[in-house]
């Protein structure tokens, strides 16, 4: 019940980044996916359930915001977890590098998803443009260190954090 | 070594990114886009402060559209309560007239009893004002108006008196001749001696009195009246007035006297005309 009231709590800093996000990135025409990086960070640092649950639960925050085909972000982000979870086990996440990297190219990934998504199911690829695909990764990669610092002082008392269920 | 695999929160682990998967397929070929719709405003008014401030402008501008309308009304109906004003305005300055107009009438309707004839009243079309021997009225032969009728008109202390007499018909027009024009001549008699005398215009507003004996006595402001000698006009219908006795053009070789008269019209404010019928040898 703990756990689960921290993940929420978490959630809830989740969309306000993700707002604050919004605030500074939008003059900018780029659109962040703090969601996203909230999403990596639960999985690493928790359960399976608790990552693939904050995903679905993030893209679904995400379709009810936005515009495009209900329920396409909670898919795009589900199965980029999925991935995630498949290469989770090759890298030592709680490095810097590691961070950055990996969240820059899912993250690139989770765009082509999401527009392959929007192409099946609705017949036009939702196309977020060079600048979100390549710059809008590289700066959630380099923020996401501060992201997962902050929600891992906040686990730091969460005794069952360090739990491998896998 | 693979016991993590026996526990059964990992059990339903593996099968959850299945069932999200199933569910957002769901949710996307599902009809849900109303209810969707419906939550998305909740969540954004919720999550994006935003749109919450924007919902509290358009609450507090709400009004704004019923408001300018309003003002806009106001203005267009303030716009006609000022053309209505104007418009009273104008009416109120006409009052006076119209009371002057309806006082005139009246006098005119007991004009038609003190006559005992029956005449047609005019309205007066043109006038002259520099001369003043002559006028336009907007009756002509349609309405019955013949050559050489008289025409009165009404003095400001309510006397019916002479004004001329036609000259010329048109069918819908007839030009009177005033008593001041040169042309015109009547037989008129003084009130007090009952001496008769032929009234002449001398034109410029001047009117004389001519074959009056010089052994008459002329007072000022003696009335003078139409005589029954006179085959146009009715007989005792006010002329005017002696202005002159008459003495100050005699010379040794007068035979006569030619006082002035000053006529009891003020032909400047004649607004209606009353032409009696004509009929030969009245």
């Amino acid at each position: 019940m703990l756990r689960f009231l921290n993940v929420f709590l978490i959630f809830i800093a989740a969309t306000i980044f993700y707002w604050l996000g919004l605030i500074f990135f939008a003059p900018l025409g780029l659109s962040i996916n703090i969601m996203f990086a909230f999403s990596i960070i639960i999985a690493v640092m928790l359960p399976p359930r608790y990552g693939y649950t904050f995903a679905f639960l993030s893209g679904l925050f995400l379709d009810f915001l936005g515009t495009s085909l209900f329920g396409s972000h909670a898919l795009a982000y589900t199965l980029i977890m999925i991935l995630f979870y498949r290469i989770k086990d090759n890298f030592e996440f709680k490095e810097n590098i590691p961070q950055m990297a990996i969240t820059s190219v899912l993250n690139f990934f989770l765009i082509l998803v999401f527009g392959l998504i929007s192409k099946i199911f609705t017949g036009i690829f939702f196309w977020q443009g060079w600048k979100d695909l390549i710059l809008g990764s590289i700066i959630l990669g380099l923020i996401m260190p501060l992201f997962y610092a902050i929600v891992n002082k906040f686990l730091a008392f969460d005794t069952l954090k360090k739990v491998n269920e896998n | 070594m693979k016991r993590k695999a026996k526990n059964p929160s990992s059990q339903y682990s593996k099968w959850l990114p299945t069932v999200y998967i199933i569910l957002s397929l769901a949710f996307m070929l599902l009809p849900l886009q109303r209810t969707v719709n419906s939550v998305r405003v909740v969540l954004a008014y919720l999550f994006i402060p935003q749109l919450r401030v924007a919902h509290q402008a358009k609450e507090y501008l709400k009004d704004v559209t019923s408001g300018t309308e309003t003002l806009l009304n106001v203005a267009l109906e303030n716009f006609e309560l000022k053309e209505k004003l104007k418009n009273l305005q104008i009416e109120a300055l006409e009052i006076p007239v119209l009371r002057e107009e309806n006082s005139r009438l009246r006098q005119a309707l007991n004009l038609k009893k003190s006559l005992k004839t029956t005449g047609i009243w005019t309205k007066v079309a043109y006038k002259e004002p520099n001369k003043m021997s002559s006028l336009i009225v907007d009756k002509g032969e349609e309405d019955g108006i013949s050559l050489r009728s008289a025409a009165v008109a009404i003095t400001e202390d309510g006397i019916p008196a002479l004004a001329g007499m036609v000259v010329e018909v048109s069918r819908n027009a007839s030009k009177i001749l005033l008593l001041p024009d040169e042309d015109f001549n009547a037989y008129v008699f003084l009130d007090n001696t009952k001496t008769e005398a032929l009234l002449k215009g001398q034109g410029l507003r001047n009117i004389t009195l001519k074959y009056i004996p010089l052994e008459e006595n002329l007072k000022i402001n003696t009335p003078v009246f139409t005589s029954s000698s006179s085959a146009l006009f009715p007989e005792r219908l006010l002329v005017g007035y002696i202005s002159s006795d008459g003495t100050e053009d005699l010379t040794e070789a007068s035979t006569y006297k030619e006082p002035s008269l000053k006529p009891a019209l003020n032909f400047d404010n004649i607004k209606e005309i009353y032409i009696l019928p004509y009929k030969e040898g009245q």
